[in-house]
C-alpha cells in the first residue's frame, strides 16, 4: 500500500525533521520489518470477497446521543508531534495521522447525557476528547464498513479525580488503522472495551499513559475475521500506585489471521504497580493462525506484574457433556465459543449497553 | 565430587570478594597478525593440519560472513565490534606439537586448570567426569578417552574429529545451524578454532558426564569454539560446559556455535554453568558472549534439553532452540540468568514445532540488581502440520533494587488447531518479610538474599546433573554480591 | 429396553472391558458393582458414546435400534442419559441456560415445538424444589464452584427435566452426605417407572438400601462374573469382591 503525505501541514523545522524520519525509517507500509508492526501486514494489500454484514445500530441510537454532528472544533496537536512522551517507539499511526488529518476537540463536560454515540466511520477528522468532570459517562465509537489506508486517531485526555468509559465496535471494515491515545492524570480510571467482528484487514493501537493512582481496563474481543487483525497496546505506568488489567479473547477461524502484542512499561518510579495482562485466543483449524507477542518492561522491583497468553482449541470434554445432554456439536460449539469471550460482554456495567453488545455479538457469532 | 569439591575450595581460597578466576598464565604464544581475512583463516587451517575439504569449508563460510548484515534486533547497546581488531588463533606454544600424554603438557598450563579446579590428571578423576579442556584456542586434553572408546563413544576435539571421523562431520556439521542462518553463525564457521565432539553409537547410554572447561586467556583474542554432539538411535549422553576468563581491560569476543543432533529414541541433556568475567562495577572490560546453540529432534521420542546456569559475561545473547521435528519428541529449557552492575542479557529459546504431538518446556528464572537488563526473548512457533503440539512456558523475573530492568518478549505464533500453547510471566521482587524472617535467625542480609535467591531458581538447579548443581548455587549467590543494601 | 452382547473393549490399545454381556428390561433398576479398574465407569461411557474408546467386539441393542451407529448427542435424544461421576464445570454457561437447552434440542429432535420462557422457568423451579436446590444457584455458571454434592444434585436435576428411558447413574452416591444422598434418592426414585429403566453403577451397597435394584450384577475384571438380586448385594458386603469373584 502507498501512503502519500506532504508536510506543508508543519510550520517548525524540527517538527518536519522528526516527521520525516519517522515517515521514512519506521513506515510499517514499505518496511514489514518493524518490530510493533510485526505481524500486522500493512505493506500489504488484504482483501476478501466475503460481503460484509450490517448491523444494527437502531437501538444504540436510540438509547444515546448522536454527538457526530459536534465535531468542529478544530485542535493543533501536530506542533507538538515530536514530543512523543511514550517509552515505546512512536506511532507511524499517531504521525501520520496528525499529518494528514485535521483534529477536532470534544470537550465531555460541556455534554448532559450519559450515554453519548459518535461514529467514526463517517468523519474524516482525528478526534481529541477532554473530561474533567466526575459524572459517567459512555461513550460508544462505532467504526462500520469503513474503506480507509490511512490512519485515524482518537485521543482521551482524563483530568485528575475523573473517569470515562468508552465501547469501541469494530465491525464489517474492510480496512481500517485505528490509534487510541489515553493519558490518565492522578486519581483517573479508564474503562475501555472493543468489540472488533467480520473485518477484512485492521489494525488498532491502544496506548495509554497512567499517572499516580490510576486504572486502566482495556478488554477486547476479535471474532470472524476474514483477513489480518490487529490489535497492539501499550501501557505506561509513569508513578507509583496504578493499575491496569487486559485481557484480550480472539477466535480465530477460515484461514484468518489473528494478532496480539501488548506491552507494559512499568518506571523505576512507579513503584506498587499492579499490572495483568491476558490473551487468549481459540484457534479452530490449521488454515489459520494465532499470534502473540505478551511483553514486560519493568524498571521497579516492588511490584505486581504478570502477563499469560494460550492458544488453544475447544475443550474436546465439554463438547462431549453437551452431546451427552441431547445438545448436538454444533450449538455445543456456538455456546462453548460464547462462553468463551463472556466475560468481555460481561465487563460492561451499564446493563442497557451490556445488553445490546450482548445482542451484537450474539447475532454476529456462527 | 572432587572437581566441585576442588573448585569451591578454590575459590574460598583465592579469598577476596572480586571475580576469582581472574589470573592469567604467563605463556608463549603463538598467533597470526591481527585481523580478519582470508590468509588468517588458511593460517589456521593449516595450523589444525586439516585436510582441504574443511578449508574450502570455512572460506566458502567467509565469504556469506561478508555478505550477511550483522543482526539488530536484541535490545542491548552493542558497541560496534571491530572485527579487524582481534587475534583470530591463539595457542600456547609449547602446545604446538601435540604432546601425547598429559606428561608432555606445560605444567604451567597444568597448573592453570589445577587452579580452576579441573582435574586433568586421570588419578583424580573420583567422581566420573570425562573432561576435555580447551586453553584458549587447543583441547588440552581429554581424559577418559579409553575407556569411552571401548563403548564406541568418541569424544575428542573437532580438531581431530575432522580428521578421524570425516564422515560424520561432513555429514552433521552445519546441518543444523546453516553457515548463512545469521553473521555471527557464519563467523564462528569461518574462524572456529575448537571445541567437542561428541559421538555416541546406537543403543549406548553415556556413564559419564561429559564435561569441556574453557578458558580465554590471551589478550585480544576471540574464542570461537565449535561443538558438535550427535546422539545416534536409543542413546544417551549428558554434557555439561563450563566456562571462565580473565579480568581484562578491552572486552573480548565469544561467539560459539553448538550443534547438538537427535535421532530416534535419542536423549541429549546439555548443561552450562557460564561465569565468564562480567566487566567491572563500571561495565568495563567483561566478555561479549554471542552463542547459537541449536538442537534437532530428528527422530521419533527423542528428546533434548538445556539447561543453563548464566551469571557472568557483560553482555550476552543467547537462545539455545530446540527444532521438533520428529514425531513425539520433546524440547526443553531451563534458565536461571543473573545480572548485576552494569550486565545487559538479552536471552531465551525458540521452540519450533514441525512433527506431530511434539512438547516443548521453558522454565526461565531472570534476577536483575545493580543497573543492569535482563531480557527473556523466546519464540514458540506451531507449524501448521504440527498436531497435538503442547507448550508449557513460565518467566519469572526477580528485581533487585529499582535500577535495573527485566523485561519479558515472548512470540507466541501458532498455525495448528490441535495444539496448546501456554505461558505465563511474573515479575515480584525479594519478599521483605522472608529477608526479614532470615535475618531475625542470624543470617546477614546477603546470604539471606542467596537463600531467597536459589529458591527462587531451584525449579532449574534441579535439572542440572548432581555434580554442578552445588557449584552453581554457590556462583548464584556470589553474583548477588553488593546488590542489597 | 437394552441389549449388551459379547461387548469388547479397549482403549489406546489396552483391552479394558472382556466380554460383558448384559440385558435391562422395561422397568427395571439393575446395580452394577465392582471394584476399582474392573470396568464399570468405561462401561458407562461406551453407552453414552464418549470416543477414545475402541470396540473390539459385541454389540448393544437400545429400544430396538444399533446404538453403536448413533451419536453422543442422537443417545441423548433417544432417551439415554448418563449422570457422570464428575460432573464438567463450563465457566460462561449459565446453568438455567443450559438444561433450558438440552430440554429444547430433545424436543426439536422429536419434532416437538420448544417449551416457551415461561414453562420452563416453572418447571425448572418446580424440580429444583423437589431436590432441594436453590434457584439462585441455577444463575450460576454450570458447576462452577458447586461443591461436590451440588454437582451431584445438579445432575439428577437435569435428568428429572429430561425424563430418560434408560439412566446410567455412575457412581452418584460418592462424595455425598447422607442427607444429600437421601434426596438425591428420592429424586431418581419418583422417577421411577414401568416405562424407563436405570443402572446404577456404584462401589457401596450402601446406596442401594435407597434405590432399591431389582437385580444386581458383579463386575471383575471387564466382564460380568455373577448376578442375582438384591440379596447378592448384601453378600458383596459381608464377603467383599475377592471372595465372590472367586466363587464365580
Amino acid at each position: 500500500m502507498e501512503l502519500t503525505l506532504n508536510l506543508d501541514k508543519i510550520q517548525s523545522d524540527n517538527v518536519s525533521k522528526y516527521a520525516k524520519t519517522i515517515l521514512d525509517k519506521q513506515n510499517p507500509y514499505k518496511n514489514f520489518k518493524i518490530e510493533n508492526y510485526k505481524y500486522a501486514q500493512l505493506h500489504r494489500d488484504i482483501t476478501s470477497e466475503t460481503l460484509l454484514r450490517d448491523i444494527d445500530i437502531s437501538e444504540l441510537l436510540r438509547i444515546s446521543k448522536n454527538i457526530s454532528s459536534l465535531t468542529s472544533n478544530p485542535v493543533d496537536l501536530a506542533s507538538d508531534l515530536n514530543l512523543w512522551k511514550y517509552k515505546n517507539d512512536d506511532s507511524f499511526f499517531r504521525v501520520s495521522s496528525l499529518l494528514k488529518r485535521d483534529t477536532s476537540s470534544i470537550n465531555l463536560d460541556l455534554i448532559d447525557d450519559k450515554n453519548l454515540f459518535l461514529d467514526i466511520s463517517q468523519i474524516n477528522e482525528n478526534i481529541h476528547f477532554f473530561k474533567s468532570s466526575k459524572n459517567v459517562i459512555n461513550l460508544i465509537i462505532m467504526n462500520s464498513k469503513a474503506n480507509d489506508e490511512y490512519p485515524k486517531s482518537i485521543f482521551f485526555d482524563i483530568s485528575n479525580n475523573s473517569n470515562l468509559n468508552v465501547i469501541h465496535f469494530n465491525i464489517s471494515n474492510y480496512k481500517s488503522f485505528l490509534y487510541f491515545e489515553s493519558n490518565l492524570q492522578d486519581n483517573s480510571h479508564l474503562n475501555f472495551v472493543s468489540f472488533q467482528s467480520d473485518n477484512i484487514h485492521t489494525r488498532n493501537e491502544f496506548y495509554a499513559s497512567l499517572n499516580l493512582e490510576c486504572n486502566f481496563d482495556l478488554f477486547g474481543l476479535n471474532i470472524n475475521n476474514y483477513g489480518v487483525n490487529d490489535n497492539y497496546s501499550f501501557i505506561q505506568h509513569l508513578k507509583p500506585s496504578s493499575s491496569s488489567r487486559e485481557i484480550f479473547k480472539s477466535i480465530v477461524e477460515k484461514g484468518a489471521i489473528t494478532n496480539f502484542q501488548g506491552k507494559i512499561y512499568v518506571d523505576s518510579i512507579a513503584q506498587k504497580t499492579d499490572g495483568y495482562q491476558m490473551s487468549r485466543s481459540l484457534l479452530l483449524d490449521d488454515i489459520s493462525k494465532a499470534n502473540n507477542k505478551p511483553e514486560l518492561e519493568i524498571y521497579a522491583d516492588d511490584v505486581k506484574c504478570s502477563h499469560g497468553s494460550t492458544v488453544s482449541k475447544l475443550d474436546e470434554d465439554q463438547i462431549y457433556y453437551f452431546k451427552s445432554r441431547g445438545i448436538d456439536s454444533e450449538m455445543a460449539k456456538k455456546i462453548l465459543k460464547k462462553a468463551f469471550i463472556a466475560e468481555i460482554i460481561e465487563s460492561i456495567k451499564d446493563d442497557n449497553l451490556r445488553d445490546y453488545s450482548n445482542n451484537i455479538i450474539e447475532s454476529l457469532l456462527t | 565430587m572432587a572437581a566441585t569439591e576442588q573448585t569451591i575450595k578454590q575459590v574460598n581460597t583465592l579469598g577476596d570478594t572480586d571475580y576469582k578466576y581472574g589470573f592469567s598464565t604467563e605463556l608463549d604464544e603463538i598467533r597470526p597478525p591481527k585481523g580478519l581475512n582470508e590468509d588468517i583463516i588458511k593460517f589456521i587451517s593449516a595450523q589444525k593440519d586439516e585436510p582441504e575439504w574443511m578449508l574450502d569449508w570455512r572460506l566458502n563460510a567467509f565469504k556469506i560472513f561478508n555478505k550477511l548484515p550483522k543482526p539488530e534486533w536484541a535490545k542491548l547497546n552493542i558497541p560496534e565490534i571491530d572485527y579487524q581488531d582481534c587475534y583470530y588463533y591463539s595457542i600456547p606454544k609449547s602446545l604446538k606439537d601435540k604432546p601425547k600424554s598429559l606428561d608432555e603438557i606445560d605444567p604451567e598450563i597444568i597448573k592453570t586448570y589445577e587452579k580452576l579446579g579441573i582435574p586433568l590428571k586421570e588419578q583424580k578423576m573420583l567422581s566420573g567426569i570425562a573432561v576435555d579442556a580447551v586453553f584458549d584456542s587447543v583441547s588440552v586434553a581429554t581424559t577418559y578417552k579409553k575407556q569411552l572408546s571401548d563403548l564406541g563413544i568418541v569424544f575428542c576435539s573437532i580438531s581431530e574429529a575432522v580428521k578421524t571421523h570425516p564422515d560424520l562431520v561432513k555429514k552433521y556439521l552445519g546441518s543444523v545451524i546453516p553457515v548463512s542462518d545469521h553473521s555471527f553463525a557464519a563467523l564462528n564457521s569461518a574462524v572456529f578454532t575448537d571445541g567437542s565432539f561428541i559421538y555416541i553409537p546406537e543403543g549406548v547410554r553415556c556413564p559419564v558426564e561429559l564435561s569441556t572447561y574453557f578458558r580465554i586467556n590471551a589478550m585480544n583474542t576471540g574464542q570461537f569454539e565449535r561443538t558438535l554432539i550427535i546422539a545416534d538411535k536409543d542413546s544417551y549422553v549428558s554434557y555439561l560446559e563450563g566456562c571462565t576468563a580473565p579480568m581484562r581491560d578491552e572486552n573480548q569476543l565469544h561467539a560459539a556455535n553448538v550443534e547438538l543432533v537427535a535421532l530416534d529414541n535419542a536423549e541429549i541433556k546439555y548443561s552450562t554453568v557460564q561465569n565468564w568475567y562480567p566487566g567491572d562495577k563500571e561495565g568495563k572490560g567483561g566478555i561479549y558472549n554471542f552463542v547459537t546453540k541449536r538442537g534437532a529432534c530428528r527422530g521419533k521420542n527423542s528428546k533434548i534439553s538445556w539447561t543453563q546456569v548464566e551469571t557472568g559475561s557483560a553482555i550476552t545473547w543467547k537462545y539455545p532452540s530446540c527444532i521438533l521435528q520428529g514425531d513425539n519428541s520433546k524440547g526443553e529449557f531451563y534458565s536461571v540468568a543473573i545480572t548485576n552492575n552494569m550486565q545487559q542479557a538479552d536471552t531465551g529459546t525458540k521452540m519450533i514445532h514441525i512433527g506431530k504431538n511434539t512438547s516443548s518446556k521453558i522454565i526461565s528464572k531472570g534476577i536483575s540488581a545493580g543497573k543492569a537488563n535482563n531480557t527473556y526473548r523466546g519464540l514458540v512457533n506451531i507449524l501448521s502440520k504440527a498436531k497435538n503440539a503442547r507448550n508449557f512456558t513460565q518467566c519469572d523475573s526477580l528485581l533487585i533494587g529499582n535500577k535495573c530492568g527485566a523485561h519479558t518478549v515472548p512470540y507466541i505464533e501458532s498455525s495448528n488447531s490441535d495444539s496448546m500453547v501456554e505461558h505465563e510471566a511474573t515479575t515480584s521482587k525479594i519478599n521483605e518479610d522472608q529477608l526479614f524472617y532470615c535475618q531475625q535467625r542470624g543470617l546477614n542480609s546477603e546470604d539471606a538474599v542467596g537463600l531467597i535467591v536459589n529458591g527462587f531458581c531451584k525449579e532449574v538447579l534441579q535439572h542440572l546433573p548432581m555434580e554442578f548443581a552445588v557449584e552453581a548455587q554457590k556462583l548464584v549467590a556470589i553474583s548477588l554480591e553488593g546488590s542489597v543494601g | 429396553m437394552l441389549e449388551i452382547k459379547n461387548l469388547h473393549v479397549s482403549i489406546e490399545e489396552k483391552k479394558i472391558i472382556k466380554g460383558l454381556n448384559l440385558s435391562i428390561n422395561k422397568g427395571e433398576v439393575h446395580a452394577l458393582m465392582g471394584p476399582n479398574g474392573s470396568g464399570k465407569s468405561t462401561l458407562s461411557y461406551v453407552l453414552s458414546g464418549k470416543d477414545k474408546y475402541e470396540i473390539d467386539e459385541g454389540t448393544i441393542e437400545y429400544n430396538e435400534k444399533n446404538l453403536l451407529e448413533l451419536d453422543v448427542d442422537e443417545r441423548a435424544n433417544e432417551g439415554l442419559f448418563l449422570a457422570f461421576q464428575y460432573p464438567m464445570e463450563i465457566p460462561g454457561v449459565q446453568t438455567s441456560f443450559f438444561l433450558k437447552t438440552a430440554i429444547n434440542s430433545k424436543r426439536k429432535y422429536l419434532g416437538h415445538s420448544e417449551m416457551d420462557a415461561l414453562e420452563f422457568a416453572k418447571l425448572m423451579k418446580s424440580k429444583a424444589e423437589e431436590l432441594n436446590i436453590n434457584t439462585e444457584m441455577l444463575k450460576r455458571d454450570l458447576n462452577v464452584n458447586y461443591s461436590g454434592g451440588e454437582k451431584k444434585k445438579q445432575e439428577i436435576l437435569q435428568m428429572s427435566m429430561l425424563s430418560p428411558k434408560m439412566a446410567i447413574l455412575d457412581e452418584t452416591d460418592s462424595g455425598l452426605d447422607i442427607d444429600a444422598l437421601r434426596i438425591v434418592s428420592e429424586g431418581v426414585n419418583k422417577l421411577r417407572s414401568k416405562e424407563n429403566s436405570f443402572l446404577v453403577i456404584t462401589h457401596y451397597q450402601r446406596l442401594l438400601n435407597y434405590i432399591k435394584p431389582d437385580f444386581v450384577h458383579i463386575i471383575a475384571d471387564g466382564r460380568i462374573v455373577k448376578s442375582g438380586d438384591y440379596s447378592l448385594a448384601l453378600e458383596l458386603e459381608e464377603k467383599g469382591y475377592e471372595e465372590i469373584s472367586k466363587s464365580a
